[in-house]
């Protein structure tokens, strides 16, 4: 490629300002010889202002309040949402450790041995497993009555 | 945290009686019967949990009646499922509180577009089937017809 | 600090106001979305055409932005950021609006002069600035949106090429050579349509 077509490459982003002082200086040069050239560049120097001279959307009235009042919104529900959140994981908790305080009353009540069948209810394994047997059932059968409920949604 | 205060409003006092007579009850009872060292700590802690439970059972009963919901129902489970699942699965599934309609204050429900009592328009409605909307929607999420902006 | 506000050009948005929208000052979020309201409006207009749209997109982009106040790293650039996000949710719309390549020309089918005169304006009448602005702009509308996005990032945002290609998402190298190509691209339509803009 020689050097006049090299130049005509460039000449788009010398018009837009974008050559680096190398490559300006290449370009002057060669456009003080070749009118081509120059016309070219002049061409892309027009094509630049005109694009910093485009016609302006205007906003819409009240844009701004109205973003302001989405965002209040928004931050809002984000918050609910994070409240119900650590709402249910401290209702977990406070079952749980409700479990094995209720185990432990039932330990001391019983002096630590509750036969029921020939198995020992209090004995931690024991314990644990039946509750958490019980609590599973029920959630289950629970979760099934809701879900039929919620076919006749307005009788929940 | 006054989000706390608020909701702690709802607990009817009869749960606040209950919670508090039982656990000066267990107190008391625990400290006659085994008056020891460390069992003094154990049984001001303990009954607090069963005094927490009792609260949580009158918040339930007195927000599902506020809500519309089945509060009888919600009570039960809320008792009889162990671990607190109860109360998990009612705050998973509570319903939004009433509002008043604006023309004869009967409390209904939010997804209403009408109200029950006297058919005064709750919220934005599709013309065509009448259903729900929201503004900002295009069409109806029921029948499909487009909404003109509302 | 203050001083700094002061002398320093429109969009200036330092540590304190970073401060206050992480607490969620409701002064703060008005004061810094009026200060870039006609900017970011006019990047989206551009982006998607459509004002309507535009101005939804504009809503959904602070939204973003205050949820992601927290992470975001106080050395980069804010406006960068800014129209990063605005970007990202226009080329997204974009996307999921047509499902065509993004690099596809947005042609209606029509020159556009065409367009233009036919929208009732006496081109010849109009002044020289206005005449041109509206021609270019009508052609800009009809590139590909990776070419209109450098185009309006360079010449209407006056951004420096570090920043396009931080808001673009693309090495620096590429916003070179699209701003290339957009340019002859945008040069090759216009001569098209017979009206050169000299």
């Amino acid at each position: 490629m020689n050097e006049h077509e090299s130049v005509r490459a460039m000449l788009a982003l010398a018009g837009a300002g974008l050559l680096g002082p190398d490559e300006l200086r290449r370009v002057e040069e060669h456009a003080r010889t070749c009118a081509l050239c120059r016309a070219d560049l002049e061409t892309w120097a027009a094509y630049a202002q005109g694009l910093r001279k485009l016609p302006q959307p205007s906003a819409p009235a009240g844009l701004t309040e109205r973003t302001r009042a989405k965002i209040i919104q928004e931050q809002a529900v984000a918050a609910g949402r994070r409240r119900h959140a650590w709402l249910l994981g401290a209702l977990a908790a406070f079952g749980w450790t409700g479990s094995v305080a209720f185990w432990v009353v039932a330990r001391a009540l019983t002096g630590g041995v509750f036969t029921v069948m020939g198995v020992n209810l209090v004995n931690g394994l024991a314990w644990s497993l039946g509750s958490t047997v019980l609590a599973w059932t029920t959630a289950a059968a629970a979760a099934m009555m809701l879900g039929r409920g919620r076919e006749m949604r307005r009788f929940l | 945290m006054s989000r706390f205060r608020e909701e702690m409003k709802v607990i009817p006092r009869t749960a606040w009686a209950i919670a508090i007579i039982l656990y000066v009850g267990f107190v008391a009872f625990t400290q006659m019967v085994w008056p020891h060292g460390w069992w003094t700590l154990f049984s001001i802690v303990m009954p607090l949990f069963l005094a927490i439970f009792v609260l949580l059972v009158g918040y339930v009963n007195a927000d599902a009646r506020r809500r519309g919901m089945r509060h009888v129902m919600w009570t039960l489970l809320a008792i009889f499922i162990p671990n607190a699942i109860g109360f998990i699965l009612y705050f998973i599934m509570r319903e939004p509180l009433l509002r008043a309609c604006p023309a004869c204050g009967t409390m209904v429900s939010q997804g209403f577009a009408f109200c029950s009592k006297c058919g005064g328009a709750l919220a934005h409605s599709c013309p065509h089937c009448r259903a729900a909307v929201q503004p900002e929607w295009s069409h109806c999420t029921k029948c499909g017809a487009g909404l003109q902006a509302l | 600090m203050i001083l700094a506000a002061a002398m320093a050009p429109e969009g200036f948005t330092g540590d304190r106001e970073i401060a206050r929208l992480r607490k969620g000052d409701p002064d703060a979020i008005t004061e810094l979305i009026g200060r870039y309201q006609h900017r970011l409006y006019r990047f989206l207009v551009r982006m998607v055409g459509d004002p309507a749209t535009a101005e939804d997109l504009y809503q959904q982009t602070w939204i973003r932005l205050m949820e992601k106040i927290g992470s975001y790293d106080a050395r980069r650039s804010f406006e960068a950021w800014l129209f990063a996000i605005a970007r990202n949710l226009a080329i997204d719309h974009l996307r999921r609006r047509r499902g065509i390549s993004l690099d596809e020309p947005d042609d209606s089918g029509r020159a556009p002069v065409e367009r233009l005169e036919a929208s009732g304006q006496d081109v010849l009448t109009q002044l020289l600035d206005f005449e041109r602005g509206a021609l270019l702009a009508a052609a800009i509308g009809e590139l590909p949106v990776i070419h209109r996005e450098v185009l309006t990032l360079r010449f209407e945002e006056d951004m420096k090429l570090e920043q396009i290609a931080e808001v673009a998402g693309v090495p620096l190298s590429t916003v070179k050579s699209r701003l290339h190509r957009a340019l002859e691209s945008l040069r090759t339509r216009i001569e098209a349509s017979g009206k050169g803009i000299l």
